[in-house]
């Protein structure tokens, strides 16, 4: 058994013999068992290789595709089933996982448990509920087309990014909703959720050791192929952006804007990027959020609404600043940003704010643990990364402000896309 | 376990459970839901939020948050049914020493924005108005931009009685009031309003309950606030047109049946039969066997008297959605649902009942329903009603269903280019 003492929080970590990998929290408190089961396979991954460096490339989409998919069976549909024992079921695909999770206060938990382990663990699908799906899909796609914010991010990745996948949803495209077909989601399947590349993840009053049991009883009675070893390719993308302005004409009555810069990717180890991430993000918040004492007078002059925010993402294979604000002009947005980032390079965070942020997080992440599903899906990004929350919290708790300068003025702010959501088109023209 | 303490139009409910290792403060203001009012209702939960006497700027709340481990501080506008209301919460860690110096900190930083919001010369500031005027009419302006949310103003605007007096204010309207106007409005609040005054965690009941009285000393108040509304929708069909990729639906069912009342349980069970959980009717038909839409929901309004399908898909299939949800009440009406669909959702509902008191928000707005309808099962009783409903039961409550607004919001002009 593994402990915090800090958070008082303990987990037994453990690998079948097939390659699955379980992390158990015990609850005993809680009447709620919440288990999510996880690939790292997401949309970025729609191009990978294998040792030999075999080429397998897929519509963009596929991941989410297949989470749709695998909720149908021979005989039967999953949910039903989950539902006729007591249980909640669902599932999500981000750029860089696929997970599949369920809840249920029911003290047996043998029953839904073995029933995710066993859909996840089994492809069964028909040319005829693939193309039903495709309906489906391309209706989520209009759904998230219509939300502005969504709209404004996915238009920023277009215009930052050439090649990578981020430029696409996550969901895919229209023509690439259309392109997927029966067996390329059984073949991607198979590359995909061998068990040896897969987590199981529990928050449970139960004991885990029991837990445990349970998951070998059912993976003896099942055998999978041989695993081929698959990772991720991601083509070489320049350094310029796609498009520098993007207009984009939207039934709001409010306009929004973006800018995003792109950022070199740098080799280094999954704890080096995460340290890089926290300490832009730490200088970041810093400077634009009412930590910093001139935040009021940018909203009284009106260089910045209220609703301004920030993101940032250090990955392993792609980088971006990301600001927005409720504005026409983006052009704006960019020179006050970009007048910002440089006078932070100047000078360091201040050692009283880089306190108050660290304070911040060790409430966030106790927060977090007080909510099963909020602790089950932080703790499988983190899985991804192969760092744990309370590792993550040492990292930021490390950082101090000689380091989030350095780190500051190593970035480029030289590729960068403005971005607008206007109202009409007459608008989009005439700017 | 929960006491609570009532006093003169002021309520003290204290839950005491150590599961959680955060505390959660709430101190809900309610009274009657009028149109005139709105407005200034609305704008109060922009302008209460944005600083106070003691802290008068983001910069000073932010700093005292993180001193308190990045605790959340929110205060919302919360109409639903006849009522009104202003709602502020403060949730934090509890203390590394498990003292109560981090809950009276808490609740002294909330009594901050309770008693001593930001004025001047007995008004809000002109400044925190003026941004926070902005705020408000561009927070609507984004409501509004979303095509469901639009289509749902829209039905319950023209639905009438409360649920209709609920919806944004017009713009316009918010544009009529002044600092001193919110400020009067805000003292009528404070003074005439029903409190309730909720603390949820790893509490000493005692300690606690002196700690409330001391930090929170409102006056006695006497107010009736009426919840629940019960009247008859108006019979109206409106279509909006615009430029959007996906249409949307949403219909509004009179019920005849309220929060409290005895069959309560059997429309809520038979909801999720009909449309509320994944395996219900709607999902399985409408969405994963014809596929004309990615989402489709139905919604009781339990103090509106009220039952709402919504759907969204492309313009050409919102007939076919429209007529096949009018087919499926038909066939609920009748008892056309199996009884292994009918034990799904008993099972779902039941263990949703048990899964909410894992969940700090949920017990939170379960314990302040029950505070306001007595009459309101607690979750055993709850959980042996839902046991107890028969098809029957079911098929009683849809019968009793009424169709009476339809809105709807589609693609017109020239659809968005998606690539």
């Amino acid at each position: 058994m593994k402990q915090n003492e800090r958070f008082r929080e303990c987990w037994e970590e453990y690998t079948c013999k097939n390659g699955l990998r379980l992390v158990l929290f015990h609850k005993p408190q809680f009447f709620t068992s919440s288990f999510l089961l996880m690939t790292p396979f997401g949309n970025l991954d729609h191009i990978q290789k294998d040792a030999s460096g075999t080429l397998y490339q897929s519509p963009s989409g596929v991941a989410h595709f297949l989470e749709h998919k695998l909720f149908e069976s021979d005989h039967d549909d999953v949910m039903m089933e989950f539902n006729r024992l007591g249980a909640n079921v669902n599932a999500s695909t981000s750029y860089d996982m696929t997970s599949y999770f369920f809840t249920t206060p029911a003290q047996d938990i043998q029953k839904p448990l073995n029933l995710l382990l066993d859909f996840v663990q089994q492809l069964s699908i028909t040319e005829e509920s693939v193309a039903r799906e495709q309906k489906i899909i391309l209706e989520e796609l209009a759904m998230y087309r219509q939300d502005p914010d969504s709209r404004l991010f996915y238009e920023a990745m277009k215009a930052v990014y050439q090649s990578h996948p981020i430029r696409d949803d996550i969901v895919g495209t229209e023509s690439s909703i259309r392109a997927i077909t029966k067996s390329e989601l059984e073949r991607t399947y198979a590359r995909n959720y061998h068990p040896s590349r897969m987590t199981l993840l529990a928050i449970t009053p139960q004991e885990p050791r029991r837990i445990i049991e349970l998951v070998e009883e059912n993976q003896s009675h099942k055998s999978f192929g041989e695993q081929i070893a698959v990772e991720r390719v991601i083509e070489p993308e320049p350094e310029a952006v796609y498009e520098p302005l993007v207009n984009v004409p939207m039934a709001i009555e409010h306009p929004r804007c973006a800018v995003c810069f792109k950022l070199p990717v740098l080799e280094e180890s999954y704890s080096s990027q995460l340290k890089r991430e926290w300490a832009l993000r730490l200088s970041l918040e810093a400077r634009f959020s009412p930590i910093n004492p001139e935040y009021q007078s940018w909203i009284d002059t009106e260089q910045i609404t209220p609703y301004f925010g920030y993101d940032i993402d250090c990955s392993m294979d792609c980088s971006f600043l990301y600001f927005q604000d409720e504005s026409a002009d983006s052009q704006r947005i960019y020179a006050f940003v970009k007048q910002q980032l440089e006078q932070m390079k100047q000078k360091p965070i201040l050692e009283e704010s880089l306190q108050q942020m660290k304070r911040r997080m060790i409430g966030s992440i106790i927060r977090v643990m007080d909510n099963p599903m909020d602790m089950i899906s932080s703790w499988s990004r983190g899985m991804v990364r192969g760092i744990t929350i309370f590792e993550e919290c040492e990292i930021v708790e490390s950082l101090d402000p000689k380091f989030c300068l350095k780190t500051v003025q190593e970035i480029s702010l030289n590729s960068f896309s403005c971005i607008n959501l206007v109202p009409d088109r007459e608008n989009a023209k005439n700017l | 376990m929960m006491e609570t303490f009532s006093a003169e139009g002021r309520h003290i409910h204290i839950h005491s459970l150590s599961k959680f290792k955060t505390n959660t403060i709430v101190v809900s203001f309610l009274w009657p839901l009028r149109t005139e009012n709105t407005p200034a209702s609305y704008l109060l939960s922009y302008l209460l939020a944005d600083s106070c006497m003691k802290y008068p700027t983001k910069q000073a709340v932010l700093r005292q948050l993180d001193h308190l481990y990045g605790a959340s501080l929110n205060i919302t506008n919360e109409p639903f049914g006849c009522a009104d209301r202003l709602r502020f919460s403060i949730s934090g860690i509890e203390s590394f020493d498990h003292s109560t110096r981090q809950l009276e900190e808490m609740m002294d930083m909330l009594a901050e924005f309770i008693f001593r919001p930001r004025f001047e010369q007995g008004a809000f500031a002109d400044s925190v108005f003026h941004e926070c005027m902005d705020q408000a009419m561009i927070g609507i302006q984004e409501c509004l931009d979303d095509p469901f949310f639009l289509c749902a103003e829209t039905a319950s605007r023209n639905y009438g009685g409360a649920i209709s007096r609920r919806v944004l204010p017009e713009i316009s309207a918010l544009k009529t009031l002044t600092p001193q106007s919110c400020a009067e409005f805000w003292s009528y609040v404070l003074t005439h309003a029903r409190i309730d005054i909720q603390v949820l965690g790893n509490v000493d009941v005692e300690t606690t309950r002196r700690l409330v009285r001391e930090k929170f000393p409102f006056k006695p108040r006497s107010i009736r606030v009426p919840i629940s509304d019960v009247m008859h929708g108006n019979d109206r069909e409106v279509v909006i047109e615009k430029d959007i990729p996906q249409s949307h639906i949403v219909m509004l069912f009179e019920t005849a049946c309220h929060a409290g009342d005895e069959d309560m349980p059997a429309l809520l069970l038979g909801n999720g039969v009909f449309g509320s959980l994944p395996v219900s009717l709607l999902f399985q038909k409408v969405r994963e066997e014809k596929g004309l839409c990615y989402s489709i929901d139905s919604r009781v309004m339990p103090f509106d008297g009220i039952l709402r399908v919504s759907a969204a898909g492309r313009r050409e299939a919102i007939d076919e959605i429209r007529t096949s949800i009018l087919s499926l009440i038909e066939d609920m009406k009748q008892g056309k649902f199996e009884a292994e669909l009918l034990e799904a959702a008993r099972k779902m509902t039941v263990n949703s009942v048990r899964s909410a008191q894992d969940i700090a928000d949920a017990l939170l707005v379960a314990y302040y329903r029950r505070a306001l309808v007595p009459t309101t099962p607690d979750f055993d009783a709850l959980t042996k009603r839902y046991q107890a409903v028969k098809k029957e039961d079911i098929q009683k409550r849809f019968a009793a269903l009424t169709l009476r607004t339809v809105a709807i919001v589609q693609q017109g002009g020239i659809a968005d280019e998606t690539e």
